[in-house]
């Protein structure tokens, strides 16, 4: 068992070690916050930068247009075919050119923004919404009716689900557990191909460079495959702590200076889409309702038997191979259950309690990404044993089996192998 | 004991191949023993069922190890595999170390042990250089290392000159000389029949999985010589029908003499100095390249013949 822990260690060190470890570990959290921030980023470093001339020859919206951080507005007199002349040489300082027509009321048309370049979905937005609030109100004073009195008379319903459990009731939120579920389930998937091909890169590496045979002289091939796969989950679940507490760092230190100016680009993106950041701070809420602890004990138990079942095949399939073009066959057919179970995880998001979900989050193959993805809408504690059970036990057969080709596939070079040495190699050798 | 394996009925089979067919073979203690046969006979698939790489169907294999008390015995047999490498990425010395531990010494007993092989080697500089940017010959030095470090009492060396240079091939020839002067037992396996005249001091040549020679390599030699003399002579043979012996002139003053009659040595040079003045008289004892294929000829003859 020392010489286990030898290979565990050898395995984690060159790996941790290594430059494009270091790279990956510290670049992804950067590209996650990144992405998350993206689009908040995006609409508040085009702040200032809009400059729109008005020619409204309808003369109705005087006073309309609002300056806002991102967008100024001047009202310009003449002819529209000079203004376009102008705009066309760049001689008048403006981004673009709002022309607003006479117009009937009853069929309001013929608006045009004219600009060198396509303009952006937020000055769009932002117009759009002016015009038809003025015209509206048009409208209203036409017909007679008090504007103040109808906005008085709005309602705005938010439709609560409370989940009925044994513990108490308990806020659930379809969308926050719909990006959970995804989020977790996608980075199941993910860790799982890309844990795993690197087990396998790791065993045909030692096989190519014609190492394993040194090396199962002085181990048995059990025990080097339990050390590698041990050796590169550590390595995963090292990577993992190091991105959660990185992002959780990056977060602070970003909502610490950016929350100010992010508020500001919050509430333009709010007149955008027409939601209320009052909907996202539900949603957060309703993630702290979620069961934290069993959510994160659950995670972390489908996370490292998940990757474990996995990487025992992988090992085996990388014990097989002995060129690259012939590995990518021996993969279809272990990545065809993991496919497969990404395109279920997409429908656990409509039918959370469908049987096709309830089934494929106990079948070990499929569970350790649809179990993650059904826990946030809430999963009997009897099929969350059961599921966790089964896992455990398909494990137990992945490495007996993958521990019998490993032994064998790793001293065989040159000879094409198929799925019936496989099975020979599994149930005939002692 | 004397010997420090002995094989008994040792059997291995493949799908439909008979490896390694039911063998009886005793390596004596501090010998460098020669196992020879063509490529697919049978040898690596023994080296390795010796080095416990592979499960062997039946048979037995007893080590008798001077030092008792080693748990794993794994880690008192070094192997240098004919399909090596290393880790291309690798420190040298981290490499070394990894191999070292892995066959049961200590961090710092492995570290002693690497600093003297490459100080012995003059291979100190290569310590932090990683596999990669050392030449082949140089990575098979190493290579060499590995397999010796943990100071093991049994080594077994696949191959081991393939691919080195004259002078790297006479150094290693030299360390395994005196490794088996340190009462270490040394297996050679390889099919470079003159490395084997140099060095080894018992051979087993085996074909099909079978042995179909064994002995030390001077009674092997004896026993397949030919009863042919070279000498060196001065004079003219008046006649070269001498009762018994055929004659052949290689050059002006030198004869190869076939001893038909298997005449004593002494009565046959006293009837070659009848006819001229003699200066040298030797016996031309068979290569074991002649050996080689004569027997692995004869063994497919044989099974052949078997066959129809």
């Amino acid at each position: 068992m020392n010489k286990t822990l030898l290979v565990f260690k050898k395995e984690y060190f060159t790996r941790v070690k290594n430059k494009s470890f270091i790279i990956m570990t510290l670049l992804v959290p950067v590209l996650i916050m990144l992405l998350m921030t993206l689009p908040l980023l995006m609409t508040f470093f085009k702040s200032g930068t809009n400059k729109i001339a008005i020619l409204d020859e309808s003369g109705e919206f005087a006073g309309a247009f609002n300056n806002s951080s991102y967008l100024e507005f001047s009202f310009v007199k003449g002819n529209l075919n000079e203004w376009k002349d102008k705009l066309n040489q760049n001689e008048i300082g403006f981004d673009g050119l709002l022309y607003i027509p006479k117009f009937d009321i009853k069929y309001p048309s013929g608006f045009v923004v004219y600009s060198d370049k396509q303009i952006g979905i937020t000055i769009q937005k932002t117009i759009e919404n002016t015009l038809q609030n003025k015209i509206e109100t048009m409208r209203f004073i036409d017909a007679g009716i008090d504007k103040a009195k109808v906005n008085e008379l709005k309602v705005s319903i938010d439709l609560q689900n409370i989940v009925m459990q044994e513990g108490g009731e308990k806020k659930g939120n379809v969308i926050a557990s719909i990006a959970v579920s995804q989020v977790m389930g996608f980075f199941q998937y993910f860790m799982i191909f890309f844990y795993g091909s690197l087990i396998m890169m790791a065993v045909t590496e030692e096989k190519k460079n014609r190492i394993v045979e040194i090396i199962v002289s002085s181990i048995p091939p059990f025990q080097l495959m339990l050390g590698k796969i041990f050796g590169i989950a550590a390595v995963a679940i090292t990577q993992l702590l190091i991105w959660v507490v990185f992002i959780m760092i990056l977060m602070t230190v970003f909502s610490l200076f950016m929350s100010p100016m992010l508020l500001e680009s919050v509430q333009d993106l709010d007149a955008i889409a027409g939601s209320s950041s009052q909907q996202i701070t539900d949603m957060l809420g309703s993630i702290e309702a979620f069961n934290i602890p069993l959510m994160l004990f659950a995670f972390s138990f489908f996370f490292i038997f998940g990757y474990l079942f996995y990487s025992a095949l992988f090992a085996g399939a990388g014990a097989v191979t002995d060129d690259n073009s012939q590995n990518q066959t021996i993969t279809i057919p272990l990545s065809i259950p993991v496919i497969l179970s990404m395109m279920i995880m997409v429908n656990v998001a409509q039918q959370p309690h469908s049987p096709l979900t309830i089934w494929s989050s106990l079948i070990p193959f499929s569970s350790p990404i649809i179990m993650m993805a059904r826990l946030p809408f809430g999963v009997p504690f009897w099929q969350l044993i059961l599921s966790m059970f089964l896992l455990i036990i398909g494990f137990i057969i992945n490495t007996w089996a993958a521990g019998k080709i490993y032994r064998i596939g790793i001293l065989m070079y040159g000879k094409k192998i198929n799925w019936n040495d496989i099975r020979k190699w599994i149930f005939k050798t002692p | 004991m004397n010997n420090i394996l002995e094989l008994k009925k040792l059997h291995k089979e493949y799908e439909n191949v008979i490896a390694v067919n039911s063998i009886d073979l005793d390596i004596p203690r501090g010998s460098i023993f020669g196992l020879l046969g063509p490529n697919g006979a049978g040898k690596t698939s023994m080296i390795r069922i010796i080095t416990h790489i592979t499960m062997l169907d039946s048979g037995s294999i007893t080590f008798n190890f001077n030092e008792k008390g080693i748990k794993d015995y794994m880690n008192n047999i070094g192997y240098l595999p004919e399909e090596r490498g290393l880790y291309p990425e690798m420190k040298i010395g981290e490499q070394l170390m990894f191999f070292a531990q892995m066959k049961g010494l200590s961090a710092k007993k492995a570290k002693e042990n690497i600093n003297h092989w490459l100080q012995k080697l003059d291979m100190e500089d290569w310590y932090n250089k990683k596999a990669q940017e050392l030449s082949k010959g140089m990575q098979q030095l190493v290579q060499f290392v590995a397999s010796i470090v943990h100071d093991p009492e049994l080594l077994i060396f696949d191959e081991p000159f393939s691919g080195l240079d004259p002078i790297n091939t006479e150094r290693l020839k030299k360390e395994i000389v005196e490794l088996a002067k340190r009462d270490k037992t040394i297996i050679f396996s390889t099919h470079q029949m003159s490395q084997v005249e140099e060095i080894c001091d018992e051979i087993a040549l085996i074909d099909k999985g079978v042995i179909i020679l064994e002995g030390k390599l001077k009674d092997i030699k004896n026993r397949f010589k030919k009863d042919i003399f070279e000498i060196k002579y001065n004079g003219q043979f008046q006649s070269m029908n001498i009762d018994g012996l055929d004659i052949e002139l290689v050059e002006d003053g030198c004869a190869l003499v076939k001893n038909l009659k298997y005449y004593p040595n002494s009565q046959l040079l006293k009837m070659l100095s009848d006819h001229v003045e003699i200066y040298s008289f030797t016996e031309i004892l068979p290569s074991l390249n002649e050996i080689f294929i004569e027997q692995v000829t004869r063994a497919k003859n044989m099974m052949e013949a078997k066959h129809e």
